[in-house]
């Protein structure tokens, strides 16, 4: 069963003649336990993509359907966003517990998962320290471990790597496709990176607003 | 035109920061600004009230054998003094008195002396006290009674009141003390032709020249206390001994600049607080949007931007923040009245205040490090560390208690120079700052080992997410400890306020109700009880006798009341009756018919003990025996000094007719006072003394409470609340505006607005229950040592505070106000679309 669907979809911002549109005609599905690097230039509509995919952002035409979320995709879909995306109060276990109990999860519970998911990203010695106290490597990586505490569906990652060197760059993306493929979710990482795209089995490249699978 | 550049940038990216500082200016400048004038004017209003009261400005006095042949300044008339040993009509005498010779214009020279009450002021006149006592009216003859001369038939073709009797039959050169306790009962005043073959030449014939001098003197009471009391001793001076000076004009302004001075005190203790206050907002302000800015500051360093750049960049905001926080501030005062000098005072204070505010942060040029630390750290603030907010509190404290006199103003009789005791400001404001910090302190103790109570608390509004939300408040809790902080210092300063007006008011109507008896008060009236109750506006009547009765040798005043109406009727508070209880001291009267309260003079003078006989003996040689029962301190209508107080039934028995005479106490069923007043005056006729509550509070009040602190309260409290607003709305707004990012990062992991709303409103709930409880508790302390120290201030001074209820409810109802619109702002911002935020940050 597909997990998302989109059918001509577009996204415009503003109206009339000052409209900018960002994304248009997209048709495409994303299955189950799919890894898809979208690529393509600055302003090509990846972000906007990733945003209407997650559930984020909804489209000015077309559908988007989430038939393997049961259509609804909130709680079901982790983002890795390109910045810093910790919430800045909090350590690094609160950030990754913070989607459970936005959930409903039982706190205990949710600081379980929390501190399992960090161990199983590697950094679980760092559960107490506070973004700011954090590497950008480090921060990402508790990005990921938030993700994967949430046990999503529909994986959304927009440039996680475009802060770090090569080496954490490659270990971000591995440690992402080897969450999805635990989790049998759907993987998409948009990157300008060709050496990032690579690593993914699958490959969408998006040029003025448009896709090609 | 890189500063242009700037500053356009700030005018159109960031014109709420740039304006919510300049708010903060403009409270700091409008305040003082406001206060100021309201001090030049009240002291200006003071000067002129003093000087409009005085009939005459000098009586200067001609010694004994001397002839003044100095020039008198201003304008003069003489004036003769003679005595006489009685008048007499064919069925009633009296007893001595003065007779005075006044010129045919004096009248009209010194319209303060003489009140005319019946018939005209062509001929002779007599006082009113003395036609009461000869039952004269106008057209009756009288026979003037003069020593070792044969009686002079005089016919009286006036009676007046005399306002100012007791200056005017004032011993001119004696000092205080020595001066007459009362002036004469009776007093017969005489065209100067006709005192002078009747008294010249008599033993006890005196001249004085009544002097009304040019009243365009300083607006300060102090200096124009200066210039009038340097004039007078010229004069005498220039006199060379053949003349003293009687200073009225001096005496009155005395009093006011005592008053002046207090007024100047109670402007830096009420004032002071709050430009401070302002200070703290504005600097808050100032400090919020620092990671943006320091981001700001970090790119333009990056882009060649030298140190000399960020200062004529930093210089360039602070003055744009000062230009319009003054304006601003100065047009609010304006809406006081004429700012007058105290604008460019209060701009000149606004400039150090925007220097010390929001120079610093903008000079301080930022980078990526500081940028990405908005986050603050555990440790707590150096002056908390060293426990700096207990050591000002102790000593705040200790200052207090070891200063007992707590007399703050010293005027010294006869001297020029005021001294004030400036050490008597060092407790309140150790108090201030020690409290200050002491909030900050246990603000950081909550959010810090006191975490878990603060998710508690949390938690029927968080759900599952209260340990998160107390986790996220606890590490803003530098920035929530200064907003709650500032919050309840501004609530203390609201509460310190209005607790001191409204004490203040207190005992300024208790002063009237002491002074004027009752709401309504009538003397030298033959009316009935009856007659009175049946006056429309009239709810209650309470007959109380007074007369006069030696104690050894001291004539003191003596009441008589009736024990079973008088404690409701005569409004009579347990401060009166030291070691008692109005009800306990006038049932101890009600359980002996014989029983007599003293001052607390007569019983350290006479050795009494309760039960102990005293004996009274009245003006008439009656002896009446009574026990001594209690002691009181005040009286409605009573004097300060010593005095008596018996059962008006006991005294009617003992000494019939000779133990005074009854004076009415009326309550009136709400209609105003003065109205109820002017009804009773109509229907007794001139005769009948009749005053009443509201024009007493003004007559008898000092010059303060004459200038009326409503002005002052009004500025204090209007400013009071428009801080509480800033101080309890704008640290929440700029807080969760600084928060927008977490906010939609959490709607991105999927909070819900409710969720989202735990986090707001827990913030808000926090800073208003720290605001109302530890800036209502610091507001109390510092309203009592500040009613303490300005005890001087009262009359009589308080023995409880009075709490402003209804302030206090407009305060909590505007905290609850701001504190939800605080919310609902930053609830709706949280439920943008969080991309939209995202990309805008």
């Amino acid at each position: 069963m597909s997990v998302a669907t989109c059918e001509d979809v577009a996204r415009a911002y503003g109206r009339g003649h000052r409209a900018v549109v960002a994304v248009h005609g997209i048709s495409c599905t994303l299955g189950a336990g799919d890894q898809v690097a979208l690529t393509g230039p600055s302003g090509s509509g990846k972000t906007t993509l990733l945003h209407l995919l997650a559930g984020l952002d909804l489209p000015t035409t077309g559908t988007i359907t989430w038939p393997g979320l049961g259509g609804e995709p909130r709680g079901q879909v982790g983002v890795v966003f390109q910045g810093p995306s910790l919430l800045p109060p909090l350590d690094a276990a609160e950030n990754v517990s913070l989607p459970l109990l936005i959930a409903g999860h039982p706190a205990e519970d949710a600081r379980t998962r929390a501190m399992a998911a960090l161990d199983a990203v590697g950094i679980g010695d760092l559960a107490t320290k506070l973004p700011q106290e954090l590497s950008g490597g480090q921060a990402q990586r508790v990005a990921v471990a938030r993700v994967l505490a949430g046990s999503p569906r529909l994986i959304i990652a927009d440039e996680p790597t475009a802060q770090l060197d090569a080496p954490q760059a490659t270990r971000v993306v591995e440690l992402l496709m080897t969450v999805a493929e635990e989790l049998r979710a759907a993987l998409v990482v948009a990157t300008h990176d060709t050496r990032i795209a690579r690593l993914l089995p699958l490959r969408w490249q998006m040029r003025d607003g448009a896709l090609t699978c | 035109m890189l500063t242009w550049l700037w500053l356009r940038g700030l005018l159109t990216r960031r014109p709420t920061r740039l304006a919510l500082a300049a708010m903060g200016i403009a409270l700091a400048v409008a305040l003082p600004a406001a206060l100021g004038t309201f001090l030049a004017s009240a002291k200006a209003t003071m000067t002129a009230r003093s000087t409009g009261r005085v009939a005459v400005d000098w009586q200067v006095e001609a010694q004994p054998g001397a002839t003044i042949t100095t020039p008198m300044p201003g304008t003069s008339r003489t004036v003769e003094f003679g005595t006489f040993d009685g008048l007499s009509v064919p069925s009633m005498d009296t007893g001595p008195g003065r007779a005075l010779g006044v010129t045919a214009d004096y009248t009209r020279v010194f319209p303060g002396q003489m009140r005319l009450l019946a018939g005209d002021m062509t001929g002779a006149l007599l006082a009113q006290q003395t036609a009461a006592n000869l039952h004269a009216q106008p057209g009756t003859t009288v026979s003037v009674h003069r020593r070792g001369q044969p009686d002079a038939p005089v016919k009286v073709s006036g009676i007046v009141e005399l306002p100012q009797a007791d200056a005017l039959f004032q011993r001119v050169g004696a000092p205080a003390g020595a001066q007459p306790q009362a002036p004469p009962d009776n007093v017969l005043i005489l065209p100067a032709a006709r005192w002078r073959p009747l008294f010249a030449g008599g033993p006890t014939a005196r001249t004085q020249y009544h002097v009304r001098l040019d009243h365009h003197l300083p607006s300060d009471p102090a200096a124009a206390y200066v210039k009038v009391t340097g004039a007078a001793r010229n004069l005498e001076a220039r006199m060379a001994g053949t003349g003293l000076v009687g200073d009225n004009l001096g005496a009155a302004l005395d009093a006011a600049r005592q008053d002046a001075l207090y007024s100047q005190l109670l402007f830096v203790f009420l004032g002071v607080p709050g430009v401070v206050l302002a200070v703290l907002l504005t600097a808050s302000v100032a400090r919020s949007g620092a990671v943006r800015r320091a981001a700001e500051q970090a790119l333009l360093r990056a882009r060649g931007a030298t140190p000399a750049a960020f200062l004529r960049l930093a210089l360039a905001e602070t003055l744009l923040v000062w230009a319009v926080g003054t304006i601003a501030g100065l047009g609010l005062a304006a809406l006081t009245g004429p700012i007058g000098t105290w604008g460019p005072v209060s701009a000149a204070l606004g400039l150090m205040v925007t220097g010390v505010t929001v120079l610093p942060p903008a000079l301080r040029p930022g980078s990526v490090v500081t940028g990405r630390a908005p986050v603050g750290t555990d440790r707590r603030p150096v002056v908390l560390r060293y426990w700096l907010d207990l050591v000002l509190v102790a000593a705040s404290l200790i200052l207090f208690s070891l200063d007992t006199g707590h007399q703050l103003v010293l005027v010294p009789e006869g001297l020029t120079q005021i001294s004030v005791d400036y050490w008597a400001f060092a407790a309140p404001a150790l108090l201030w700052a020690g409290f200050g910090l002491l909030i900050w302190r246990l603000v950081l103790l909550l959010l810090g080992p006191g975490r878990r109570l603060v998710a508690r608390l949390a938690a029927p509004l968080a759900s599952g997410l209260g340990g998160t939300v107390a986790a996220s408040i606890a590490r803003q809790a530098r920035p929530v400890g200064r907003g709650v902080t500032t919050a309840a210092l501004a609530v203390a300063f609201v509460l310190t306020t209005a607790t001191f007006n409204a004490t203040y008011q207190q005992q300024a109507d208790v002063d009237a109700v002491l002074t004027n008896g009752a709401d309504v008060t009538v003397t030298r009236t033959n009316a009935s009880e009856h007659q009175l109750s049946a006056v429309p506006g009239v709810s209650a009547v309470e007959p109380l006798q007074h007369g006069f009765a030696y104690v050894g040798s001291d004539l003191q005043d003596l009441y008589g009341l009736r024990a079973g109406t008088v404690v409701s009727a005569a409004r009579l508070q347990d401060a009166y009756f030291p070691g008692d209880t109005a009800t306990g001291a006038v049932a101890k009267l009600a359980a002996r018919p014989d029983a007599l309260l003293v001052s607390q003079e007569t019983v350290t003078d006479f050795q009494l003990k309760p039960g102990d006989l005293v004996r009274l003996r009245s003006q008439d040689g009656h002896i009446v025996p009574f026990h001594y029962a209690g002691i009181v301190a005040e009286f409605p209508t009573a004097p300060r000094d010593s005095f008596l107080v018996a059962n008006a039934s006991y005294l009617a028995k003992a000494c019939p007719g000779s133990c005074g005479s009854t004076t009415f106490l009326i309550s009136t069923d709400g209609t105003a006072p003065h109205v109820v007043a002017s009804r009773i005056r109509a229907r007794l006729g001139p005769d009948a003394g009749v005053s009443d509550l509201e024009t007493t509070r003004r007559v008898v009040g000092s010059s303060l409470t004459a200038v009326d602190l409503s002005g002052l309260s009004a500025i204090e409290l209007g400013y009071g609340l428009a801080l509480v607003v800033a101080a309890t709305g704008l640290p929440l707004v700029l807080g969760f505006a600084e928060r927008r990012r977490t906010f939609a990062l959490a709607r991105v992991l999927g909070a819900r607005p409710r969720q989202l709303g735990a986090f707001i409103w827990t913030e808000v709930a926090l800073v208003g229950i720290g605001a109302a409880v530890l800036g209502t508790a610091a507001g109390w302390a510092l309203a009592r040592m500040l009613v303490v120290v300005l005890n001087g201030v009262f009359d009589p001074p308080p023995d409880h505070l009075a709490v402003p209820w209804g302030h206090l409810a407009t305060l909590a109802g505007l905290c609850l106000v701001v504190l939800t619109a605080a919310g609902v702002i930053a609830l709706r911002a949280a439920r943008r679309p969080p991309l939209t935020v995202l990309r805008d940050l």
